[in-house]
């Protein structure tokens, strides 16, 4: 079964996330920040990564740039919820490959639907 | 000098006679100079000589110088007679004195000889001629005098006459130069002179009107100068008082006027930016390559250039330029220079930021609970939505967040409403210690899965206050919001409500990440986010802190961030007491 990280600091989000994920029938871990997040990668990589921005401790912009800092090879993709449009706030993804956007409100059945996608390798980036 | 010319012509003629005569009288035998008996002598034909009036005497003298005959004029004494010895001498002439009246006399004398043997002398004498006047030549003189006398007084009146309007006229000039004016000199002359003074005249008239033209000239170059400073000075003041930096160029590109602004702006004076390449007072390249544009007849030149740049080096002002064309009145179809505006638009650029900051961050909070909403809504379509557990808990959720969209919503319409002065409060008699308590239970409620303890620490009696009640637990809210959001783990969120004579004081403190000195004075301006990361990654709309000061404003109250503290942060509200705010007002 693949295994899928979400990272949230909201609990509520966290949570149903979990149960779409779940549902669509991959198995979930969840960390609530960017450091916890890093933690749990030490033990092991996930098959695909999906975090918030805006976080306490460590956000999604820093836990994207500790992850292609300390694992260069990593292989999963990485999916970026985001609720900022400008193109400026996504201009540091330009050195991290592998990585996509979705905006905010997310849609579950989307979000499912571009894991799958992703994972039988046949996606383009929702937004770029 | 007349008589004296006589005199000397006189003498001659004495001396000429005298000698001719001395010598005639000297070649006649001794007799018939000294005859005997009754025949006369030679002497007594000269007697006629005596009519002669310069004539004296004629004495005949033996060697021994004894006269033996003589004829001598009216009133003359024959002086005694000098018998020269040597024979060289003989023939020669003496002068001598008459004897009694001392007259000159002068004497010619001659040998006497008989076959080389003396035999006496001949001595002839003349009176020395008179120098001066003497009656013999008054009709002479007479004649001599009386033109000179009829004449002189003549020609002295013909000069005077003649004299008289040169003089009247060298006055005249000379009154001129002494009073520096030039007039016509009224002079009534004929003649030469006439025509002269015409002359003079019409040139007097010529040097006026030549000067009265140049005086003209002279004042209209003088207001014409005075307006052309005027002019100047009026366009350098408008460029002066313009709140633009602005440099003007001319046709070549080189640099004709900077006002002081600009001089300011580049941190260096005006005559600097004036007298240097822009090389020597600026070293920002995109300002180096809009003036390069302008040099070397412009071929460079676009007049629609606009370049926006900030001077790092001297300040942190974001300046945009904007290019004219300065046209000729004359022919408006050729450029003469250039006229650079440099705006600074460093509060338009804040604006500008923190405006997009703004709409970054409220889309942020209003995607947020959007979000939320979202997932639980499409949730409760799927498998998980047939749980009842499930669909209670999203209940739940989805109230929690609709409230937290309005509240959202009604601070921004707060804040657009005091902003726009249509904000009316509804104040009334209100217990400050029940809008404190509801608001603190409100935040301790929100931060229920944190590990932040809570103080409230208020009197139990305090004096009713005279405020707007919700909009005084919106500011005591925010505050409270904000202790909870920049707290750290294990921190605390304090609440003290002080009464004094005067005012209430509310004090809200945290023990979280602090406010830097730098930031104190930017946190309450409207939009504005700490660019702190730990502070970017909270979510915030840079409104909270601008909507409290508003309110607290509004009430004539302040609102200060307290500066001594070492750890977290401390913000003070001061409300006037009902009594002291009204006597304030009034």
């Amino acid at each position: 079964m693949k295994r899928i990280m979400i990272v949230d600091d909201h609990a509520m989000v966290l949570r149903v996330l979990r149960l779409g994920i779940e549902e669509a029938g991959y198995e979930v871990e969840s960390a609530s920040n960017g450091s916890e997040c890093l933690v749990k990668l030490c033990n092991g990589h996930p098959d695909f990564l999906v975090t918030d921005i805006d976080m306490p401790r460590m956000s999604g912009k820093e836990l994207c740039m500790a992850i292609e800092e300390q694992f260069p090879d990593r292989s999963f993709p990485i999916v970026v919820l985001t609720s900022r449009t400008e193109l400026e706030h996504r201009d540091w993804t330009a050195s991290i490959p592998n990585l996509s956007f979705m905006e905010k409100p997310v849609s579950v059945r989307r979000l499912v639907s571009f894991i799958g996608q992703s994972l039988a390798g046949t996606t383009e980036a929702v937004s770029s | 000098m007349v008589f004296q010319y006589q005199h000397g012509d006189r003498l001659a003629d004495i001396r000429s006679q005298g000698v001719s005569l001395v010598r005639a009288l000297s070649g006649v035998p001794y007799e018939q100079l000294v005859p005997g008996g009754e025949q006369q002598s030679v002497v007594q034909v000269l007697r006629h000589r005596a009519d002669d009036n310069d004539f004296a005497y004629v004495s005949i003298v033996d060697a021994q110088g004894k006269s033996v005959n003589e004829m001598v004029a009216d009133g003359v004494i024959v002086p005694a007679a000098k018998i020269p010895e040597e024979p060289s001498s003989w023939l020669g002439e003496n002068h001598l004195e008459l004897l009694g009246d001392q007259r000159k006399i002068i004497e010619f004398h001659a040998p006497l000889l008989d076959d080389s043997d003396l035999q006496g002398f001949v001595r002839l004498g003349y009176l020395y001629p008179i120098v001066g006047f003497s009656v013999s030549q008054l009709p002479f003189l007479a004649a001599v005098a009386l033109p000179v006398f009829l004449l002189v007084p003549l020609f002295y009146l013909l000069l005077r006459l003649e004299v008289r309007p040169v003089r009247a006229a060298s006055r005249e000039i000379n009154r001129l130069i002494e009073g520096e004016s030039l007039r016509r000199v009224e002079i009534t002359a004929s003649g030469e002179l006439g025509e002269f003074m015409q002359r003079f005249n019409d040139f007097v008239a010529l040097a006026n009107s030549r000067i009265q033209g140049l005086e003209q000239d002279q004042q209209r170059l003088i207001t014409s100068a005075k307006l052309v400073t005027y002019r100047k000075n009026r366009v350098e003041t408008v460029l002066e008082t313009l709140p633009e930096a602005v440099l003007i160029l001319d046709e070549s590109g080189a640099i004709t006027f900077a006002n002081q602004k600009l001089a300011a702006l580049f941190g260096v004076s005006q005559d600097v930016i004036l007298a240097q390449a822009p090389q020597q007072w600026c070293n920002n390249p995109d300002v180096l390559a809009l003036l390069g544009k302008y040099q070397d007849g412009g071929k460079g030149r676009n007049f629609t250039d606009t370049i926006r740049f900030s001077l790092e080096e001297i300040s942190d002002k974001s300046i945009a330029t904007k290019t004219y064309p300065l046209f000729s009145p004359e022919k408006a179809s050729s450029a003469f220079g250039t006229l650079i505006i440099f705006r600074d638009e460093t509060r338009e650029a804040l604006a500008r930021q923190a405006r997009s900051d703004f709409v970054a961050h409220l889309s942020h909070e209003l995607k947020s609970p959007l979000n939320v909403l979202n997932l639980y809504s499409e949730s409760l379509l799927s498998e998980a939505g047939k749980s009842e557990e499930f669909r209670i808990e999203a209940a739940n959720v989805i109230a929690d967040e609709v409230h937290r969209l309005s509240s959202l919503i009604t601070g921004l319409l707060n804040m657009t409403q005091i902003e726009n002065g249509s904000l009316t409060p509804d104040r009334n008699l209100v217990k400050l210690r029940d809008v404190a308590s509801a608001a603190f239970d409100e935040a301790r409620h929100s931060a229920v899965d944190t590990d932040i303890t809570f103080e409230f620490d208020a009197p139990k009696e305090m004096s009713p206050i005279f405020v707007d009640k919700d909009l005084i637990r919106i500011a005591i809210t925010n505050l409270l919001s904000n202790a909870v959001k920049y707290n750290s783990d294990g921190g605390k969120v304090c609440l003290t409500i002080e009464e004094t004579e005067d005012a209430i004081q509310i004090r809200v403190a945290d023990s979280g990440i602090g406010i830097s000195e730098e930031e104190a004075v930017k946190i309450f301006d409207k939009f504005y986010r700490s660019h702190d990361e730990q502070v970017q990654s909270i979510g915030g709309h840079g409104l909270g802190l601008a909507l409290t000061k508003q309110i607290i404003e509004l009430h004539h109250g302040s609102l200060s961030l307290d500066h001594d503290r070492t750890e977290g942060a401390e913000f003070i509200i001061n409300l006037w007491k009902e009594t002291t705010a009204v006597k304030q007002a009034i």
